[in-house]
């Protein structure tokens, strides 16, 4: 059956179909239409050899953006490439490097990927370029798993070398005499998938740049640096921010793209009352299994690494026993794999390779398959709930797509008022310009751990960090970089002589800072029997909640006990199991206020923003029934609880705002308030809603009142509590006009959450308190409706300029 | 900015983002910060002195050795009359150079962990020098101090330059620390190396290979104790070094420094030592037992195996009883067998065996299977170690015992036997 007759029957079906009032069902339903593919010459110097290569491979002709990316390098530009998945961008990188080191065999090149797996990706394309112009062009990867006795190799004879941010910051740059061949000769720098370096991880990667730029600088280099983003509004800024140099955005894109409709379901109401939809889970499975029936290679996209086991299971039981179709012994179901960070290599080339080839007809996966994983294009993609940023979305809704076929995309709404909002704007999809990366190379508690690591790199020359330097220089360290400088030599850090500082202790500075906010180190997950194995891997900030101790780990769809979980081993051991439930575990948060940076009078109450500390603690776990989510037992997790710092922005509520509140309806009020305004902020501070926790306190110790908090969940923050702070009171009117908005009798996943128990108060005290914290509001709430867009595609000053 | 705002929190707040070192600091007796010129010299309190070059002054200080000055059980002259095919085993294989054209080499620095930003705090050279033209030889330490950081270059320079006047460096771990730790100061400073074409004796790798089984460290002092009978007295532990020096950049404290130049000239004077007994050591017959095996199984690893077998022939009635006694045994038993020497390697497995030793008991086995054929012996052998054997050994040994049982039963009926083993 052809694709176009599948979503025909899929959108008319009864249980599927838009509802009469336009609310449930697939709300929207786009279609995208063909978009033909736009040629243009090779430039004038284009080497024979490559020309003949491509041809070999079938690409007679350059896509535009290709041509123009060609053009632009070869004329000593760096680049940022903007296009959808597979349209071609690794050539965008690939041509001018192979072609330079045709022309010069001792010209470089620096790849750099966020994860190994596309490294290991990206390597293999190159090789096929290059084996099929036969030229001697060697290229290696370098991270982790490099053998020692295969490093002196890659140092000395690699044409490309293929690493990580966080292989260049700890095994590179610190040991850079022994790069010195790669060093002299640096032509290009390639940071693929640039939208990844957002938020802390993008301004600890911009200072290691910064380093990088030195040691460049010592050796006589001065790289082009070649990027390639994923739509976002800010590419460019993103871009210059990171490289630090002026960038030419290059967003021409000359790829086709067949037919595609894009659709939009929001499962429908099951509790009128509470304002419950059915879940976003159920319902990805049945259009997943729906599809996958039909033969359509889908790709269901799954928000967590549990979800994505539970979607897998659910959707092979689905595809074994098919309602109303006659099993087919013959054959077999279609062929359903995961795919999520843990998997081991092996296990994930396996599922590469199978969906490229199409033995394997459908794959469950977390966003790890959101990255330029190779893996083709495939037919539809299911995604199972908004992932909260447009960027993230339209990467997922781009794995479905054939350059001329047709091709479908479906987000299923989950109940958070962020997919509720899709779900009732769908417009907001498709008009509004994507979220901005944000990175802020300056922030003093990045920069001074770069700076430590830089001064053991090369000693820092007075002159170098002038302020007048820090302007000019991409090396540079920004503004005050001289006080920074004495202040690590106050601490017995740096020593300065001779108009040098130098590095002056035993330490290796690289290894105590890490680029991630999360811990890269993994806890391993272990088979026991007669012949242990380890089957997969968690890291450190999912170990709680996944393999602690009596956790059911599912990998792959298979359900594992965790009988013992050994911290400070880093190992879970497991054994298979057959059982009917899952296991949730919930994390209590406990937050402590360390200092207020600054402190502001608003109405109704007192704002502040400043340094917090949070425990996570894992405490206990659900046993949650499969398929009907019954709550079928719990227990207790016992692990070491872990502090971290981080920014938070905080209101104590005045005695005015409370006024007439009764203790309970004040605590409904102010949780009612957190589940609003935790899920509104990421949409003004553009960043995803992860990036941010909310805590109610009755009676905050630090300020004596009633508070909320809003913080970083990434340690040190980046900036964002800064900003609620000073957006406070457009923040308290959005909130105010969303719950007014919302058409719940009393509370309802879309607003303030659903009500509590039986007061049902939340909702009418949120609205009360936020209408007594709103400048200008009296007595009559005034509904209007919110302003989405105008929070998008604002975007900060470079902090060159502005500082 | 919250600079602007709170700058005392932001001082404690990046103060606490430095993290270890401060702590590390803030536990060092009283920083005091004394100007150093307030201080003697350092010519005093270090004995050295200031030597001018054209990148600038570096402070260097000399000490004579004559040639029967006795570190621990050796004269210094020893490495100079060292066999020449001593040193080129220790070299390995190649043509050595003259004992005087050897620079005996090591390095103190400000940290282990290498990278860029380790620096060289001393230098110690140790070579064959005329004192007086015409006078013959004596034996030289020369050690390189970076009394002044913003002097490293002028410090490498000189350093480089004496490096080069030779043809092979000897070290003790220098191919994996101080060769790759000098490599990348002189890369910084934008000095070329004098490594690159010299030959260089890695101590630490022949005394590896010999007496990795008596000494898992192989340490320096593990190396000097055994090979020198030396046992240091008050000497600073490697690791106190770094501190030292810090304290002597910051505050000016240069006294502490003279354990330092003591324990950097004891190390150079023992490289001259081990250097001499080992190549004495691999070139003799007369051996200590456990200095016979270490050097048989040096010799065997090379390839020399009528030497290797002669020298375990030696050693093993000495050994016995001893730890080293089952390894060297099997050792011997492994080149018999390969020198096609069964009849001599079988007691020494019957041995080994009765000692529940696996290997051997296979061999054994093997033996009686393959080439005496008494199959009854070799299910004997294949019973008993089934009774010790590990798990993971199991499977195989049921596999052998089927086997050995059926070619046992099928000599008697008379049938095919090389059936049999082609069924297998």
């Amino acid at each position: 059956m052809p694709l176009s007759d599948v979503l025909e029957t899929l959108r008319m079906d009864p249980a599927l179909r838009r509802s009469a009032d336009g609310r449930s069902g697939f709300v929207e339903w786009r279609e995208l239409r063909e978009v033909p593919a736009r040629y243009a010459e090779f430039p004038i110097g284009t080497r024979p050899e490559l020309r003949a290569a491509l041809a070999g491979r079938g690409i007679e002709q350059l896509y535009t953006h290709q041509a123009e990316a060609l053009g632009a390098v070869l004329q000593r530009q760096s680049i940022v490439v903007v296009t959808p998945t597979a349209s071609g961008k690794t050539l965008c990188y690939n041509l001018p490097v192979v072609q330079t080191i045709l022309d010069d065999p001792d010209a470089r090149a620096l790849y750099l990927f966020p994860t190994k797996a596309l490294a290991q990706d990206q390597m293999q394309e190159l090789h096929g370029l290059i084996s099929a112009i036969g030229a001697d062009i060697r290229t290696f990867t370098y991270d982790g798993d490099t053998p020692g006795d295969a490093r002196r190799k890659v140092r000395e004879a690699g044409h490309v070398v293929v690493t990580n941010p966080d292989m260049l910051h700890t095994g590179i740059l610190p040991h850079h005499t022994k790069w010195v061949k790669l060093f002299e000769n640096l032509r290009y720098v390639v940071i693929d998938e640039l939208h990844q370096y957002r938020g802390v991880f993008g301004s600890h990667v911009a200072n290691v740049i910064r380093r990088l730029h030195r040691v460049c600088q010592f050796y006589g280099s001065d790289p082009i640096f070649i990027c390639c983003s994923a739509t976002i509004a800010n590419p460019r800024e993103l871009a210059e921010q990171i490289v630090r140099k002026p960038v030419l955005l290059i967003d021409n894109n000359g790829a086709p793209r067949g037919p595609k409709v894009v659709a939009v379901y929001n499962p429908p109401i099951v509790n009128r009352e509470l304002g419950i939809r059915g879940s976003s889970v159920d319902a990805a499975r049945e259009i997943g299994s729906r599809l996958l029936q039909a033969g359509v290679q889908t790709i269901v996209f799954a928000p967590s690494r549990v979800r994505v086991e539970l979607l897998l299971r659910y959707l092979r039981e689905s595809l074994q026993h098919p309602s109303g179709i006659e099993p087919k012994p013959d054959i077999g179901p279609p062929k359903v794999e995961g795919y999520r960070s843990g998997y081991l290599p092996n296990e994930r080339r396996a599922v590469e390779q199978g969906l490229r080839d199409g033995r394997i007809r459908g794959v469950v996966a977390t966003n790890a398959l959101e990255l330029g994983v190779d893996i083709g294009g495939l037919d539809a993609a299911v995604l199972t709930g908004y992932p909260g940023t447009l960027a993230s979305a339209w990467q997922q809704i781009g794995r479905a797509g054939r350059r001329h076929d047709l091709a479908f995309a479906v987000i299923v709404a989950s109940s958070s008022p962020l997919n509720q909002y899709v779900a009732t704007n769908p417009d907001y999809l498709f008009e509004t310009s994507p979220e901005a990366g944000l990175v802020d190379p300056d922030n003093l508690l990045v920069r001074i751990s770069h700076m430590k690591c830089a001064a053991f790199e090369l000693p820092f020359e007075e002159r170098e960090v002038t302020e007048a330097a820090a302007a000019r220089d991409r090396g540079g360290f920004g503004p005050r970089a001289v006080e920074l400088l004495d202040l690590l030599s106050d601490e017995g850090v740096l020593v300065k002589a001779g108009g040098r500082y130098h590095w002056m202790t035993e330490v290796f500075p690289a290894e105590g800072v890490s680029l991630r906010s999360a811990a890269i180190d993994n806890f391993v997950v272990i088979e026991q029997g007669p012949k242990p194995r380890v089957i997969g891997e968690v890291d450190r900030p999912a170990a709680p909640l996944l393999i602690h101790d009596e956790a059911i780990y599912m990998h792959g769809g298979q359900q594992y006990h965790v009988d013992r979980l050994d911290w400070d081993e880093k190992k879970a051991y497991v054994h298979k199991v057959d059982v009917d439930y899952y296991t949730d575990a919930n994390l209590a948060v406990d937050l402590e206020v360390l200092e207020s940076f600054e402190r502001a009078p608003s109405r109704g109450c007192e704002v502040d923003h400043g340094e917090v500390a949070v425990r996570d603690v894992a405490t206990v776990f659900k046993k949650i029934k499969l398929d009907t989510n019954e709550n079928v037992g719990w227990g207790k997790i016992s692990i070491p609880e872990e502090s971290r710092h981080t920014t938070g922005y905080w209101f104590g509520l005045g005695e005015d705002a409370v006024e007439g509140l009764p203790r309970a309806a004040l605590q409904d009020g102010l949780w009612g308030m957190a589940h609003l305004l935790r899920n509104l902020a990421p949409i003004f501070l553009m960043c995803d809603p992860r990036d941010l926790q909310a805590v109610a306190q009755i009676r905050s110790p630090f300020t004596e009142r009633p508070t909320l908090f809003l913080y970083e969940n990434q340690p040190g923050g980046v900036g964002m509590a800064r900003r609620l702070f000073e957006m406070h009171p457009r923040l308290m009117r959005s909130g105010l006009d969303l719950v007014s908005a919302c058409v719940c009798p009393a509370g309802c996943p879309g607003c303030v959450g659903p009500s509590i128990g039986e007061r049902g108060t939340n909702k009418r005290a949120a609205t009360l308190l936020l209408r007594r914290l709103c400048e200008g509001v009296e007595e009559e709430p005034q509904i209007s409706p919110i302003s989405q867009t105008e929070s998008f595609g604002t975007s900060r000053s470079r902090p060159s300029d502005g500082a | 900015m919250v600079a602007e705002r709170a700058p005392a929190s932001l001082r404690d707040r990046l103060r606490h983002a430095i993290g270890v070192q401060a702590a590390v600091i803030a536990a060092t007796p009283a920083p005091v910060r004394v100007v150093p010129r307030e201080l003697p010299p350092i010519e005093q309190i270090l004995g050295g002195e200031w030597r001018e070059t054209e990148h600038g002054r570096v402070f260097v200080r000399d000490v004579w050795y004559s040639l029967d000055h006795a570190h621990g059980s050796l004269p210094l002259g020893s490495a100079l009359d060292a066999a020449p095919d001593g040193l080129t085993h220790l070299i390995g294989g190649i043509e050595a150079p003259h004992p005087s054209r050897l620079a005996f080499f090591d390095i103190e620095t400000t940290g282990l962990a290498g990278g860029t930003g380790t620096y060289i705090v001393l230098a110690g050279l140790g070579t064959y020098e005329e004192a007086i033209p015409g006078e013959g030889l004596a034996f030289r330490i020369r050690q390189y101090f970076l009394a002044e950081i913003a002097g490293e270059r002028a410090m490498l320079a000189m350093l480089a330059a004496d490096i080069g006047r030779f043809e092979a460096l000897v070290t003790y771990n220098g191919r994996a620390f101080d060769v790759p730790v000098v490599e990348a100061r002189l890369t910084l400073s934008r000095l070329p190396s004098p490594c690159g074409p010299m030959a260089h004796f890695d101590l630490l790798h022949a005394v590896r290979r010999l007496y990795k089984h008596r000494m898992p460290g192989c340490r320096l002092a593990e190396a000097e104790r055994r090979l020198l009978r030396i046992e240091r007295h008050d000497d600073v532990p490697g690791s106190l070094i770094p501190q030292l020096y810090f304290d002597y950049v910051r505050a000016g404290r240069a006294a502490p420094l003279r354990g330092v130049f003591q324990h950097n000239a004891e190390d150079v004077l023992s490289l001259v030592g081990i250097l001499a007994s080992l190549a004495d050591m691999l070139t003799r017959d007369d051996l200590d037992p456990d200095d016979a095996v270490a050097v048989a199984r040096w010799r065997e690893r090379v390839g020399d195996t009528s030497r290797a077998l002669r020298l375990y022939e030696s050693a093993l009635p000495w050994l016995e009883g001893g730890p080293d006694w089952t390894w060297a045994a099997a050792r011997l038993a492994r080149l018999y067998k390969q020198e096609k020497r069964r009849d001599d390697a079988m007691p020494l497995w019957r041995t080994l065996s009765a000692d529940g030793d696996v290997a051997a008991s296979i061999e054994l086995a093997m033996h009686f299977e393959h080439h005496s054929r008494d199959y009854a012996a070799a299910s004997a052998v294949v019973d008993r170690l089934l009774t010790f054997a590990a798990t993971r050994e199991v499977e195989a040994l049921a596999y052998r015992r089927t086997r050995i049982e059926r070619k046992a039963a099928s000599i008697r009926p008379n049938s095919d036997s090389t059936r049999t083993e082609a069924s297998q």
